[in-house]
């Protein structure tokens, strides 16, 4: 390939067991070879994790998501990608294998500064929890080109407990907005978002200055604050 | 070892199942499908950015569109189907999609074609009766420059409709005039047509560019010994191991050396900005060439790095080029009447600073060359280039080689835009091939077509304009400090494009424009379409609509008040160059009503349902049909009947995408009385054809396709006068309509053109080749004019603009082909789009590119696109082809500048830099 940056590639496209998408009990199983397009449209998927469905019908084209994998898009360094996002808020993990064995890597991880994948082991397999939740909603803002996202947020209200909610913030990691933060008094939603998105750690970038991008996730937080309090969720 | 590119070890047999036939093939397991059917001769999939962002690779492997440019050979089966775009035609038989796109103009330059038909063939199989909208959603995977998607999207709802296709439109018997399909649209939808990039040649080596890494930096050690050592090298070169002359790659004739400074040498002794040329190499492969490149050694001593052509310009700067300051040109100043009084006394004037970041063409093809020298001395340059006569000119200088000695051949091009007018990382592939006695390669990757071809020039502009109480304007002043980058190359022209093409738009009495040229360590700026117009209509445009609101008359007003008409003088020339088409006042009118302009104007400022903010704007802008007479402008052709009865038209001017070897066909045919069919375009070989200035400044059509016309009269001549000969009557009785000749008044006397092509070759006493030549030096500007309006939402939460609707007017004189005008159209409103809303050539601190790939600088993709209505406004001008002249860059001039002005109705506030990023617009909302 003409990326002259490869140094070694290796052709996963022959391993058995990379593939699979499976509902065992209340968990998804979904092999890191699994592509974009197939997350959009299988039918488990769309049952048991509509929002990871719906995330990834959004990225890129439909071209490139016959060949992205959920694996590669996790295993990107570069640019914080829809999936963490989504997957940080369906409190997935990721089963990760290498020669010594398998390990469990949360998706809270996600956030750390440090990649979570040293350079001797491979994504196997995603688990996440079925989808089962009184409200869930997953938006990005985009430049003027729509394809390219400035910021994203996911949201997934429990049946019981806190709403999670997640920013994708381009470079830095996702990020988990503290729910505890909006408890306290009522408050309207641009106000909440406002509190909400304080403390959030943005970066400037190519598409976007750092106050912008905060900006953008608490116009993205108080529509989204808004819809919930128009169901009663928040 | 950064750079190293380690593509496996071994090559591996395999065998592939593409088209339903075998292909055995041999590469390394990690080469790409995509370079595996190249070098099987199946160029059809195209290599534009090699990362999976442009999908000019797409192929349909196991029934699913994928780029190929991501797949790894190693990962295919024997047994899965792989179809490109060679499979798609049965026989001679087009697919029914393959026809749409040649008939409804969805071709233009072709390189983006096969991987959009492949990815269209497999959505037509799941969704037989596409919607439009949900066309455009599958065609968001591939990029077009040329095309805005338009025609591309009617071709695809079309085949879905199961539609007949269009009777062509002729009017009566004219062939001018007529919605004549490409000549060489079938090469280009079955992939067939040859690009440069899909050229081979025996015992081929390749040659990759070692493009310095820093942007300003002295070089002080250069050691090349462990990449002569890489398995597979053939050659490695430096500086010292080139000419120490001084070129300028806009050399056209030996009076540029008055302006334009030779300051550019095939291979540099410093790094002057990121992708300069510092050194070479060729080997027997594209992977060993690239490992190469990593083993050279270079050690920068960096130097203070300017990207802002102000900073450049201050008195304590670092020299870029030594012993010349940073201006990278003499001043060029216009001015007349007294400006200072006429602003000081104006009742109303409005002053503002301008920022236009540099651009980039984006041409889908990279650019590419193979050089080749013979055993008598002679090099041929098969090359992307849009000026074959100015390659040969530009390496006369750099390499001292007589005009005899080089043989310049230009291939279709996969798109031009201006990026291809000034030549240089060619002559690296002639040095090489020169030392190494064999042809050699070379082609840019996407990275280094941002880096190191050229973009439009960044600029600052401060400017004021005055009007008096009645709107009519009474004074202008522009002072513009243009970027040329590392390289002054054309950028003085650009300099005097910028002041003098936008004053003579709208009538001034008093008008003084300063034009400033800088070096930066930023890629080399150079022809772009508009060519210095679009930044100044930025300028003017916003400052009217800005004055219209201070005296409260409608924008349209303003711009009908003070526009030229016809019979004007252009600026202060003589008569002779006066304006003789100009329907601009009236193109204003017709968009007002099209548009329901006055009932939006008004209307859209009430709260809209949806909560946006939406505006309408209008801009006009205007260019060149050539550059006489500031710059000498000539164009020649040949034409010749062969013995069928076939006329072949020889032209300098290679086709960059726009049609113009079938607007050459249409000028000539209408000319001769022979239908386009008979005609035959040679184009773009300095061995052959006349000498031309090639494609650019909208030149095409009215300058080269004007010699065409007379040449063709002087052939009709010679025709009739053997007709005569032939029919036994006077010439003055021959007629010629139709491909027949006749006695004037006598139906039955007719021959076929065939016929008498053969009597005069086998039967005639006086056997001669016809053949005539003649040339076109204009005595006109003939600028064509164009109007547009444009309609954005605005979120107010956010920034973010969408522009909903696009209508653009040409005048363009009478349009050759129709179809063409539309499509250069919807070509210029994707690339004015692109300015207006996202595209910026960004750098760090250091200069370093931050926009190198189709990632990180933003195209517009058929999703983003508005709804778009082109219009050819009725107009004539008497000294054009037929009362043709140019459009192609005049049609790009206006667009940002009209979005401009409707994100400032929708807004409430004027923005006075490009591009409308969401941020920059939200930040102007609130601006105090």
């Amino acid at each position: 390939l003409a990326d002259s940056r490869i140094r070694l590639l290796v052709d996963l496209s022959e391993v058995v067991g990379l593939s699979h998408i499976e509902r065992r009990e209340n968990q998804l199983h979904i092999g890191s070879m699994v592509t974009l397009a197939r997350l959009q449209h299988d039918e488990v998927v769309s049952e048991s994790a509509p929002l990871l469905a719906r995330a990834a019908a959004q990225i890129g084209d439909d071209v490139l998501r016959n060949q992205a994998t959920i694996g590669g898009n996790l295993a990107t360094t570069e640019r914080v990608t829809d999936l963490p996002v989504v997957l940080m808020a369906l409190n997935a993990s990721l089963v990760v294998a290498s020669a010594s064995g398998r390990r469990s890597v949360s998706s809270q991880s996600l956030a750390q500064d440090d990649f979570f994948l040293s350079p001797s082991e491979l994504i196997v397999e995603i688990v996440l929890p079925v989808q089962d939740c009184r409200y869930w909603s997953y938006r990005k803002q985009s430049t003027n080109v729509r394809g390219v996202s400035i910021a994203s947020l996911a949201v997934v209200v429990p049946r019981a407990g806190d709403p999670v909610m997640v920013a994708g913030t381009g470079l830095r990691r996702p990020q988990r907005l503290s729910a505890s933060a909006a408890s306290g008094p009522m408050l309207p939603p641009e106000q909440l978002a406002s509190r909400l998105t304080a403390s959030l750690a943005v970066s400037d970038d190519l598409l976007a200055s750092a106050d912008y991008r905060r900006h953008v996730i608490r116009v993205l937080l108080a529509a989204e604050l808004a819809r919930m309090a128009d169901r009663g969720g928040a | 070892m950064a750079h190293q590119a380690v593509i496996a070890r071994h090559q591996i047999d395999r065998a592939l199942t593409v088209n339903g036939r075998r292909l055995a093939v041999r590469a390394y397991p990690a080469e790409s499908l995509l370079n595996a059917l190249r070098q099987q001769g199946l160029t059809g999939a195209k290599p534009a950015c090699e990362a999976g962002q442009c999908g000019a690779c797409t192929v349909i492997v196991n029934g699913v569109p994928k780029r190929a440019c991501l797949i790894p050979l190693g990962q295919l089966r024997a047994e899965t189907p792989v179809e490109t775009v060679e499979g798609l035609a049965e026989g001679e038989i087009l697919s029914p999609l393959q026809l749409a796109f040649v008939e409804e103009a969805a071709v233009q330059c072709g390189y983006c074609t096969s991987g959009i038909l492949m990815r269209m063939t497999a959505f037509l199989r799941d969704h037989p009766r596409p919607t439009e909208s949900a066309v455009r959603r599958a065609l968001e995977s591939n990029l077009c420059r040329c095309t805005g998607y338009e025609n591309i999207v009617k071709a695809v709802v079309r085949v879905g409709q199961g539609h007949a296709p269009p009777l062509p439109e002729r009017e009566g018997s004219s062939v001018v005039g007529s919605r004549i399909p490409q000549l060489q649209g079938r090469g280009k939808v079955t992939g067939s047509q040859r690009f440069t990039t899909d050229l081979t040649a025996p015992r081929l080596l390749h040659a990759k560019i070692l493009r310095a890494s820093v942007a300003h930096a002295a070089i002080s050690r250069i050691d090349c010994s462990q990449a002569w050592k890489v398995p597979g090298v053939v050659d490695v070169i430096t500086f010292q191991d080139v000419p120490d002359r001084r070129y300028n790659s806009a050399f056209r004739n030996p009076n540029d050396a008055l302006t334009l400074r030779p300051d550019e040498r095939i291979l540099n002794e410093r790094a002057r900005h990121v992708g300069d040329r510092i050194a070479a190499v060729a080997a027997e492969t594209k992977q060993a060439a690239l490992r190469a490149l990593a083993a050279i050694e270079v050690e920068y001593e960096p130097l203070p790095v300017y990207i802002d052509p102000v900073e450049a310009l201050g008195p304590d700067a670092t020299e870029i080029h030594e012993g010349t300051g940073n201006a990278a040109s003499e001043p060029f100043v216009v001015e007349f009447g007294d400006v200072e009084r006429a602003m000081a006394e104006a009742p109303v004037s409005v002053r503002g600073r301008f920022r236009l970041p540099a651009v980039q063409h984006a041409n889908l093809e990279p650019k590419a060359v193979i050089a080749e020298w013979d055993a008598e001395g002679r090099v041929t340059i098969r090359a992307t280039t849009q000026v074959p006569f100015h390659v040969r000119t530009v390496l006369i200088q750099a390499l001292d080689l007589g005009a005899d000695r080089i043989r310049v051949i230009a291939p279709d091009l996969g798109g031009g835009q201006g990026e291809r007018s000034d030549p240089g990382d060619e002559f690296v592939a002639v040095v090489l091939a020169k030392r190494t006695g064999r042809p050699v390669k070379l082609v840019n990757s996407r990275e280094e077509q941002f880096t190191s071809t050229r973009v439009r020039h960044g600029a600052v502009l401060e400017a004021s304009l005055a009007a008096n109480r009645d709107g009519e304007l009474i004074a202008r002043t522009t002072t513009a400090t243009l970027a040329t980058g590392a390289y002054a190359t054309m950028g003085y022209r650009v300099l005097k494009s910028l002041g003098i093409r936008s004053a003579a738009l709208y009538r001034v009495p008093n008008l003084r424009y300063e034009g400033r040229l800088a070096y930066t360590n930023t890629p080399v700026a150079g022809g772009m379409r508009g060519f210095g117009s679009p930044q100044a209509a930025f300028v003017v445009e916003t400052q009217l609509d800005e004055l219209a609101a201070q005296l409260d008359v409608n924008p349209i007003d303003i711009r009908i008040r003070n526009l030229v008409k016809p019979g004007d003088p252009y600026l202060d020339l003589d008569e002779n160059w006066q304006i003789r088409s100009a329907a601009a006042v009236d193109g204003l009118r017709v968009v007002r009503r099209l548009c329901n302009w006055d009932e939006k104007r008004q209307g859209l400022r009430a709260p809209q349902p949806d909560a946006m903010r939406r505006g309408i704007g209008v801009a006009v802008g205007s260019h060149i049909s050539t550059v006489m007479p500031y710059y000498r402008d000539h164009g020649d052709a040949l034409v010749k009947l062969h013995e069928n009865g076939t006329v072949f038209v020889y032209t300098g001017v290679p086709d960059t995408g726009t049609g113009s070897t079938t607007i050459f066909a249409q000028l000539a045919a209408q000319e001769l009385g022979l239908p386009h069919t008979s005609i035959r375009v040679v184009t773009g070989d300095t061995d052959l054809v006349p000498y031309d200035q090639g494609a650019h400044s909208s030149r095409t059509t009215y300058v080269a396709g004007e010699a065409v016309r007379r040449a063709a009269a002087e052939l009709k001549i010679q025709i009739c006068r053997e007709a005569a000969s032939m029919l036994e009557c006077g010439i003055d009785d021959v007629e010629l309509t139709d491909g027949l000749v006749k006695v004037r008044g006598v139906p039955s006397s007719g021959v076929g053109i065939e016929k008498l092509a053969h009597w005069i070759r086998y039967e005639s006493d006086d056997p001669h080749q016809l053949i005539a030549e003649r040339s076109h030096l204009p005595k006109s500007i003939a600028p064509p004019f164009a109007i547009c309006v444009a309609e954005v939402a605005v979120d107010p939460r956010t920034g973010q603009v969408r522009v909903e609707r696009m209508l653009e007017a040409i005048d363009c004189g009478k349009p050759v082909n129709p179809m063409f005008v539309e499509g250069q159209l919807h070509g210029a409103i994707h690339m004015g789009l692109g300015a207006a809303l996202c595209e910026e050539m960004r750098f760090d601190g250091q200069g370093r590119p931050l926009t190198r790939s189709f990632a990180e600088y933003q195209l517009l993709r058929s999703v983003d696109m508005p709804e778009i209505r082109v219009v050819i406004l009725d107009s004539t001008e008497p000294t054009g082809p037929f009362g043709a002249k140019g459009l192609g860059e005049a049609s790009v001039v206006p667009v940002a500048a009209s979005v401009a002005n409707a994100v400032a109705h929708a807004v409430g506030a004027h923005p006075h830099e490009l591009p409308l990023t969401p941020e920059r617009v939200l930040a102007l909302m609130h601006r105090p």
